[in-house]
């Protein structure tokens, strides 16, 4: 199974062979355990899973292989894989910052506590992973059953996506962001005067250390431009990082909006690295294209990014559910006029 | 003190639907009443927390209903 036509025309022809009902073990991914992985996806997904990876086996393997993938499964007594949650390398520039996510389980299982035991067992694990510095989640905003489970285990929220990914039939779904750090330092952040309170704010429901200093409007200029813009054409969003703008920053910034708008995408997401000055102040030329305030991403660049966001529709604020009151000032930032009136 | 199913329902508030945490025959099995796997996590979750109980995969096996869980919760604490 070399490609995802071949697995998924493997997988079609197979009988599942899972049985309801037995015990099963919560465990460290071990190699043999990669075709039950696939065949989990397929499973749970059909062929609709977006990510080629995840159904050929040689390539979940060689991800876990490289440290882009930490998974926990569930293993039933003849080996069979009916559980799967992992930390995996995602969009964050820094490889120490992962992504926890990828939970599922078989639908013959989905009254089990399977998903938490997974959960249990990847919050244990992640604390002694020596490549693993910080963790964040996109915990959806279609309910707040995510976003609180999150909390409890020990995850605080620092941003909202707005809109980030398509939806049923009630339209999009926003994500709020949540962090866990866990091996870090103090650093400094240039803040964008027109957000620093908010993120000082975020900062300390972070409990971070960072000591924050306030960029005005005036040019700040790196000797290159440095983004990376990936698209997500499916989806219709555009996501970049900002590592550094110079002279030709804006007009940089803006090629790349248009070329992603020319793909379809509409909704539209800048990191800034906020350690970097000139990155920082991309916020002010994003405030005057229509970007809002997404919150903050700490350790995205290992240093920490600023999220400016922009969507070409108005976001249905009634479909986006917040467990807590943090969650909804969240909302109420990235509400804000990008032009610093409050939210009418 | 013991736990009591009170003190679990308030504990699922925000895990399971109010009408349906309601309803709930605490002698049933919580799936067969309209508790998904996402909200059994999340109720997993909150007896971990606010009873300061570890739920290991074989004790897990064995929570079915509420009336499982309260005794689980009420001998383990």
């Amino acid at each position: 199974m070399k490609t995802r036509a071949e697995a998924i025309a493997f997988f079609r022809q197979q009988p599942d062979g899972v049985r309801p009902g037995l015990g099963y073990e919560v465990e460290a991914f071990r190699p043999g355990d990669a075709e039950g992985v696939s065949e989990l996806f397929y499973r749970v997904y059909g062929d609709a899973y977006p990510i080629d990876m995840y159904y050929i086996p040689d390539a979940v393997r060689s991800a876990v292989e490289l440290g882009a993938l930490h998974p926990v499964v569930a293993r039933l007594p003849d080996g069979r894989i009916v559980g799967f949650a992992a930390l995996y390398r995602s969009s964050p520039p820094f490889a120490g910052l992962l992504e926890f996510g990828l939970g599922m389980v078989h639908p013959e299982y989905r009254g089990s506590l399977i998903l938490f035991h997974l959960t249990n067992e990847l919050t244990d694990r992640m604390t002694a992973l020596p490549d693993v510095e910080a963790v964040f989640g996109e915990a959806v905003c279609d309910t707040i059953i995510t976003q609180h489970s999150s909390a409890l285990f020990g995850f605080r929220e620092v941003a909202l996506e707005l809109e980030l990914m398509p939806g049923g039939g009630a339209g999009r779904i926003s994500c709020l962001v949540l962090f866990r750090n866990i091996r870090d330092r103090k650093r400094l952040l240039h803040a964008p005067g027109f957000c620093a309170g908010e993120l000082r704010t975020l900062v300390a429901w972070a409990e971070l250390d960072r000591e924050v200093a306030v960029l005005g409007q005036e040019p700040q200029q790196a000797a290159a431009t440095r983004l990376e813009v990936q698209t997500f054409a499916h989806a219709g969003v555009m996501r970049g990082n900002v590592h550094s703008l110079s002279g030709d920053g804006a007009a940089a910034l803006r090629k790349a909006e248009a070329a992603a708008a020319a793909e379809g995408c509409r909704i539209f997401q800048w990191f800034l690295n906020l350690a970097e000055p000139s990155a920082a102040a991309g916020a002010w030329l994003l405030r005057q294209d229509g970007y809002r305030l997404g919150g903050l991403l700490p350790r995205w660049f290992d240093d920490d990014a600023l999220l400016m966001q922009k969507l070409l529709d108005a976001p249905v604020v009634e479909n986006i559910n917040l467990y807590s009151d943090r969650a909804r000032e969240i909302l109420a930032m990235t509400l804000a006029d990008p032009l610093g009136e409050p939210a009418g | 003190m013991s736990a009591t199913l009170e003190d679990l329902k308030k504990t699922f508030a925000f895990a399971v639907p109010a009408d349906v945490l309601a309803k709930l025959d605490p002698a049933k099995p919580l799936t067969a009443q309209g508790v998904d796997s996402l909200a059994m996590t999340a109720m997993a979750v909150a007896v971990q927390n606010a009873f300061g109980v570890k739920i290991s995969v074989a004790e897990g096996l064995k929570l079915k209903t509420l009336n499982d869980v309260l005794a689980f919760v009420n001998k383990a604490r």
